[in-house]
């Protein structure tokens, strides 16, 4: 409704200066018409004798018409004709016969019809004729400035219409100048205006525009209905978008909002049920080792509070399981960090060099009391890879953490950095452990694969150690390789292409 | 260095850890300040520490903001974070503030103590001129090599592999490393060329040739002759 409304009310607006303007327009036309066909009327009177009657006898010299006289034609019409205000007169024209023989005056034509009267002035614009009136001042200024003819309109008491002030082709004595009045008695048909067609035209348009804008707001009402109804399906379903005006624009610019809205709301369940999945698994992982940490610790508070001293062994284990839960604990974040997706990883210039004797002192607790040595070597000058140092870190921790794991009692971790060519890095991680049999081997690096010697070995591993290595490695443009190390273990090798150093100034 | 004891200033809020941490220090020889409130780190002197242990997140002023404020105020003591939230962007961020290292919590107290180690021993190796293990003594910028006091007679090669170790005592060198930087790349620079000239350099050393240890899998590496 309130968009008909102000619909209509636009139409009313545009409308009414529309109407004035045209009903202006016509009037002017009218008026124009008037005062062409009085001035025609003037001379044509003044040519066919007017004028030496007129000069004959100016004082007494007028002219009063009735009915209105159009077109130059007068002659063809009935024109009652008087002298002004008096009837001794000759008729100056021939068809035309004293009305009923006897005086009419002013009034009388007034109350009957129109009355057209005509005067003549002198040069300077004064009549020789007492009776008749002074044009008005902006006639007798036009036809000073040169303008031959001049018209305006005539307002009094007993009716109202057009009067015009023509000079005449003669230029000179008493009759140089004419001044018409044609007096409706009526309301004048020049300034009447058709007033109630001009409120129906209106009210017609009015009507016609508030029933065209019926569609259009039943499409609106429809379209927030049915965007209401699809925001309550959280946007599963689209919009009617038929059509091709605005209207259908806003339904499918409406689709198009809603369509990614849906899918930010779908990206967030997925993200909601990632977490999820994760906070369980991540819950059930760590449950287990934590429990085995437990019973370790137990033993040992026990073995204590007999006096006894803690039994190697308890502690060793207490420490692996411990360890472990860290490694696993940073693991599963590395899986969230991938799954989330690459703006989720923190690419950065890293020290590779560091990294190696970070992740080898963080497994010295690990080994030895395994009696298993691990040590690494690095080149002297920094090498540097652009990577996330946490995932890189991760990958590289767990290949080693497998190197000492899974090996034996007083066996041997190596882990060397090299440059193998101008432009490379390479990472080895080389034990003489029990290895993996050849099957294994060309394995290894495809996902959640896990030996069966190793579950049953170690069945609390979860396999996700290399599953992350080898998509930290793949995520990084790095080749990660598995081989036979020399020394009958295995050898995991990770190969890049180095970075140029940073040029932030090391402290 | 064993008989210089290094002060330690570290900020760790968190009570257990703190102690712990502490304890481990003292058991490695260190002499170590704890404070648990970022404000009161602060208000310490960095100069009077060799070394500071950070917690980024600490009541008080944050880990990061103390870190801006002793490298603003043009101290360049060794400063290693530890941090719980394993973010790279935290660790980034602190080694662009001029952190040197930093320890991701869980950690086992040998891990930062081995860290600490690595960061305390690194200025004096810079300085270096003279490198002492056992009764070896590695004169590097002279070139020559003393063994309990006299004189020993290397050949380039001997004494280029020598000075490759002595530059980081207590690393491990790869065999790899020592090829291609030591080696006359015109003779083939095989390891196994390698190996051949350790074990004259060994004999020319004599007692104190097994400070030129083999590390399985690695290479060598100049260790006290007491291992
Ligand atoms: N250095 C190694 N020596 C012998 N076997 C290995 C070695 N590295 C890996 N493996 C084998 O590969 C399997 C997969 O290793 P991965 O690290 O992916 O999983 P995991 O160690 O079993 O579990 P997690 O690392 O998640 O605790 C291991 O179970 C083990 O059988
Ligand atoms: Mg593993």
């Amino acid at each position: 409704m309130r968009l008909r409304a102000r619909l209509a009310l636009t139409v009313l607006a545009a409308a009414a200066p529309l109407l004035a303007g045209v009903a202006w327009l016509r009037g002017d036309l009218e008026r124009r018409d008037a005062d062409r066909a009085l001035r025609e009327f003037a001379l044509v009177r003044m040519e066919s004798g007017g004028r030496d009657r007129c000069e004959a006898d100016p004082a007494f010299f007028a002219i009063t018409a009735s009915p209105l006289p159009r077109a130059p034609d007068v002659g063809g019409r009935p024109v009652v004709e008087l002298g002004g205000g008096s009837s001794d007169l000759p008729a100056p024209l021939p068809p035309v016969p004293p009305e009923g023989g006897a005086p009419a005056d002013v009034a009388t034509g007034a109350a009957t019809g129109p009355v057209t009267q005509l005067w003549a002035y002198a040069d300077d614009l004064t009549s020789m004729n007492p009776r008749a009136p002074a044009p008005p001042d902006e006639l007798v200024a036009t036809l000073r400035s040169g303008g031959d003819a001049a018209g305006a309109a005539y307002v009094a008491a007993g009716g109202s219409g057009r009067q015009v002030l023509v000079r005449t082709p003669w230029r000179g004595g008493p009759c140089a100048f004419v001044f018409v009045r044609r007096i409706d008695p009526a309301p004048g048909e020049f300034a009447s205006f058709p007033i109630w067609s001009a409120v129906a035209l209106v009210a017609a348009m009015v009507g016609v525009v508030a029933f065209a804008a019926g569609s259009v707001v039943r499409r609106i009402r429809k379209l927030t209905a049915d965007v209401g109804r699809s925001a309550d399906q959280r946007y599963a379903s689209p919009v009617d978008e038929r059509g091709a005006d605005e209207i259908s624009d806003l339904a499918r610019a409406f689709n198009a909002a809603g369509h990614e809205i849906r899918g930010h709301l779908d990206d967030m369940a997925r993200r909601e049920e990632t977490l999820r999945t994760f906070l369980a698994n991540t819950t059930h992982d760590v449950m287990t080792p934590l429990a085995v940490l437990q019973g370790h610790l137990s033993a040992m508070r026990k073995q204590a509070a007999e006096g006894r001293p803690a039994d190697a062994e308890t502690a060793t284990a207490a420490v692996e399981e411990a360890h472990y839960l860290g490694s696993l604990v940073h693991n599963l974040s590395a899986v969230a960090k991938l799954d989330a997706g690459p703006r989720q990883v923190h690419l950065a210039p890293m020290r590779v060099d560091e990294v190696v004797q970070r992740v080898v002192e963080r497994h010295w607790p690990l080994a030895s009391p395994r009696a298993i040595e691990i040590e690494c070597a690095v080149p002297e000058e920094p090498v540097w890879f652009d990577a996330d140092v946490t995932l890189f870190e991760q990958a590289v921790s767990n290949v080693v953490g497998n190197a000492v794991r899974y090996n034996r009692a007083g066996g041997h971790v190596a882990v060397l950095l090299e440059e193998p060519s101008a432009t490379e890095f390479s990472i080895r991680v080389i034990d003489d452990g029990p290895g993996v049999s050849d099957e294994a081997l060309a394995k290894l690096g495809s996902r959640e694969y896990r030996t069966d010697e190793a579950r049953r070995r170690n069945p609390e591993g979860s396999g996700l150690g290399l599953d992350i290595a080898r998509r930290v490695a793949s995520f990084h443009r790095v080749k990660l390789s598995f081989r036979k190390s020399e020394y009958g273990g295995l050898e995991v090798e990770f190969r890049g292409v180095r970075s140029p150093a940073p040029r932030i100034s090391a402290a | 260095m064993a008989n210089v004891t290094h002060r330690i200033l570290l900020v760790e809020d968190d009570a257990s850890l703190g102690r712990q941490i502490v304890k481990s220090m003292e058991e490695a020889g260190f002499e170590p300040t704890w404070l648990t409130d970022g404000d009161a780190a602060m208000r310490e002197s960095p100069r009077a520490f060799a070394l500071i242990v950070l917690d980024l997140m600490l009541p008080g002023a944050y880990g990061l903001d103390i870190l801006k404020h002793i490298r603003a105020a043009g101290n360049s003591v060794p400063v290693l974070i530890l941090s719980a939230r394993n973010e790279t962007r935290d660790k980034v961020r602190a080694l662009e503030l001029g952190a040197d290292d930093f320890v991701t919590k869980p950690f086992f107290p040998e891990e930062l103590i081995a860290r600490i180690r690595a960061r305390i021993r690194r200025p004096s190796l810079e300085a270096g001129g003279l490198v002492r293990a056992g009764g070896l003594e590695v004169d590097l910028a002279a070139r020559s090599v003393k063994v309990d006091g006299e004189t020993v007679e290397l050949t380039r090669v001997e004494f280029d592999l020598l000075a490759a170790l002595a530059r980081r005592p207590g690393a491990a060198v790869a065999r790899s490393w020592l090829a291609d930087n030591v080696l006359d790349p015109d003779r083939e620079g095989t390891e196994r060329t390698l190996d051949v000239h350790v074990s004259r350099l060994r004999r020319k050393l004599g007692a104190s040739g097994k400070c030129v240890a083999t590390v399985w899998g690695v290479g060598y590496r100049l260790a006290e002759a007491s291992e």
